[in-house]
């Protein structure tokens, strides 16, 4: 039915396979009551399959204006690492099937991983190192989608008494954040539309020591706002700001091993800005710069993710 | 130091007494947790993790009391000491960036036996589970057993990734400390159904699989430990059990004549502490009688800290 078809574009895109996805949880959650399980469940549909949405028409006519989008969703099974098999031909297969390594780059360093060690630790390892003992009253995760970072540092081990914030721009993205709390009475989860384009952070407001990251979100966002490190800064008397994005194109282009990466992020347009604005608001003593690291450790195949870490707040 | 000095607590400094007294200290640990209110079965798992990812158990040693003839003893007393993360890797790598909470953004690792580096944040402690739950997902068990399962995590983790709830979990474990953690790991968790039940290596009894008709058993850094099994160690099992496949994660790639110039350490700790030397030929001699096929078996695979290196193998009851 004609009528009903969407004209593809981001924004369509992104609600439909948002709907989609939360078809999927609503799918896990109709037999799962532990959250544990119900994210690793979810994770593992991700790493099994890919999930798209039904198109019709053509992409090729400038700016997409004849393609539609059905709504529908297209499950397809994940082809296991091909190019790791084409670089590594006498790789020896794990008895599950799969190559034993897989190809990565460490700080621009081609060198091989473990297939199943995947490096979805790192972010909640490296918050947990973060957060626990330090004082912090609320913590936030910025473009959380389903929570599932928010919901993995809980588990393993995060604060237990105070508030985590999911804060996402997609409503089908936070309701399906709402339903995996709900088997977390113990969580003090709280959702909030939250868009990078038009930063707010007044739910904050009461709160003292923040601590809130991003986790492959605003490299999504080709054009941050200006004044983002500083409507972040702001959000609280003390504010402690992590970030891992896929943003190293915006440091350096030279490293052969990423070339890939470096098409990817120009043809899917990824964030060009984040750096600038980091530095600059460090250099205008609007935040402090503590750390920033391209490419420190790459996932699922050639996407290096870059580290910022910083500090500020309005006390 | 965790409680007074007492003098009938000192026992000779062996692996037994050294082992007993380590359960006591962890299983202090868990009920410490415990005690805080923490009710969520990962959650505990995660603290467990992270305060071991901090602290070393020391425990405090004397010699002989009463006969001052040089002879060591354990007190009974322990202390867990804070470590800097990763301090090995600073030697390893000075230049290595450290983040702004004191860790070094990279760890030394060996993966098929080539040197590599690691984000440091990244474990492969449990890389076991998802090997495992993979396998889980291709053929139907009717029972999970994990042979020397300490606490049971390894079998919390893959019951919490997701693998089968239908199923009982065995944790087959020898040191009462250790089941007395699973048990109460266990009681967090109404949806899983975990038996802990006493297993000695050195003197097997399987009995309590034989209800069962198509057994995933498990060991992971376990059998290691067990200088010699009995001879009749996989006889015993395999009479036992309808169906088996055996799935192992052993630091026992030295007995595929596997040596590495990056395992050194590991090679020196091996010849002190006198690690298992034999499972491997008595997998080949059941192989042999056609009792098993070894349906993979890829020594040294990956590294754990401090480079023990994983040999992994998948073998099935003929």
């Amino acid at each position: 039915m004609a009528e009903t078809l969407d004209v593809y574009n981001e924004e369509t895109l992104y609600r439909h396979l948002w709907a989609n996805r939360l078809t999927v949880l609503d799918g896990i959650l109709a037999s799962e009551r532990n959250l544990s399980r119900a994210l690793a469940i979810l994770d593992e549909f991700a790493r099994t399959y890919s999930l798209s949405v039904e198109g019709v028409g053509s992409r090729t006519g400038k700016d997409g204006q004849t393609a539609r989008l059905t709504g529908r969703a297209i499950v397809q099974p994940n082809v296991v690492d091909p190019a790791d098999r084409d670089r590594f031909p006498d790789c020896p297969l794990l008895p599950t099937g799969v190559p034993a390594f897989a190809y990565t780059v460490e700080s621009g360093n081609r060198t091989i991983r473990p297939f199943y060690g995947t490096y979805d630790d790192v972010v909640v390892n490296w918050l947990l190192e973060a957060v626990n003992d330090r004082g912090y009253d609320a913590i936030v995760e910025l473009g959380s989608g389903f929570g599932q970072k928010l919901f993995q540092l809980y588990l393993a081990g995060g604060p237990g008494n105070i508030p985590y914030f999911g804060a996402e721009l997609w409503e089908e993205g936070r309701r399906g954040a709402e339903r995996l709390a709900a088997l977390e009475p113990a969580l003090d989860f709280r959702s909030v539309a939250f868009d990078f384009n038009a930063p707010d952070l007044s739910f904050l407001a009461g709160f003292r020591k923040v601590l809130l990251f991003t986790n492959a979100a605003l490299c999504n966002v080709t054009t941050l706002p200006g004044d983002l490190m500083e409507r972040l800064s702001a959000a609280a008397p003390q504010v402690m700001g992590y970030h891992f994005e896929f943003v190293g194109h915006q440091i350096r282009r030279d490293v052969p091993a990423l070339a890939w990466f470096y098409r990817m992020a120009d043809e899917r347009k990824y964030n060009t800005n984040f750096v600038q604005l980091f530095l600059d608001a460090h250099r205008g003593n609007r935040i402090r710069a503590h750390f920033l690291a391209p490419d420190v450790y790459d996932v699922s195949s050639g996407h290096p993710v870059t580290v910022a870490i910083w500090s500020g707040g309005t006390g | 130091m965790t409680d007074a000095l007492r003098p009938e607590t000192f026992l000779p400094h062996n692996e037994q007494n050294m082992f007993q007294y380590i359960w006591e200290h962890r299983l202090d640990l868990l009920n410490r947790i415990l005690a805080n209110g923490e009710t969520n079965l990962a959650r505990v798992l995660g603290l467990m993790a992270e305060f071991n990812r901090h602290h070393r158990l020391i425990l405090e040693t004397c010699d002989d009391p009463r006969e001052g003839n040089g002879a060591q003893f354990l007190t009974g007393r322990a202390a867990w000491v804070r470590e800097t993360p990763d301090p090995g890797n600073r030697a390893m790598f000075p230049d290595c960036p450290v983040t702004p909470e004191g860790v070094p953004l990279y760890s030394w690792a060996v993966v098929g036996g080539h040197p590599t580096i690691r984000p440091s944040h990244a474990s492969y402690d449990h890389l076991a589970v998802p090997v495992i739950l993979a396998l889980t997902r291709q053929r139907r068990f009717d029972a999970f057993a994990e042979l020397g399962s300490g606490f049971g995590e390894k079998l919390f983790r893959l019951y919490l990734a997701g693998a089968p709830r239908d199923v009982p979990y065995y944790g087959a474990e020898l040191w009462e400390g250790g089941r007395l953690m699973a048990d109460a790991l266990a009681s967090l968790e109404p949806g899983i159904d975990f038996h802990g039940v006493t297993f000695d290596m050195k003197a097997p009894d399987f009995s309590f699989l034989a209800p069962h008709k198509q057994v995933l058993l498990f060991s992971n850094a376990a059998i290691y430990a067990v200088p010699d099994l009995p001879p009749d160690f996989l006889d015993l099992l395999l009479d036992t059990c309808p169906a088996v496949t055996g799935v192992h994660f052993e630091f026992i790639g030295y007995q595929l004549g596997v040596t590495s110039a990056y395992v050194e350490e590991f090679n020196r700790r091996r010849e002190e502490r006198a690690y298992n030397r034999d499972f491997i030929g008595l997998l080949r001699q059941a192989e042999e009688k056609g009792r098993v096929t070894v349906e993979y078996l890829q020594p040294d695979l990956y590294c754990v800290s401090s480079a023990q290196p994983v040999t992994v193998i998948v073998w099935r009851k003929t």
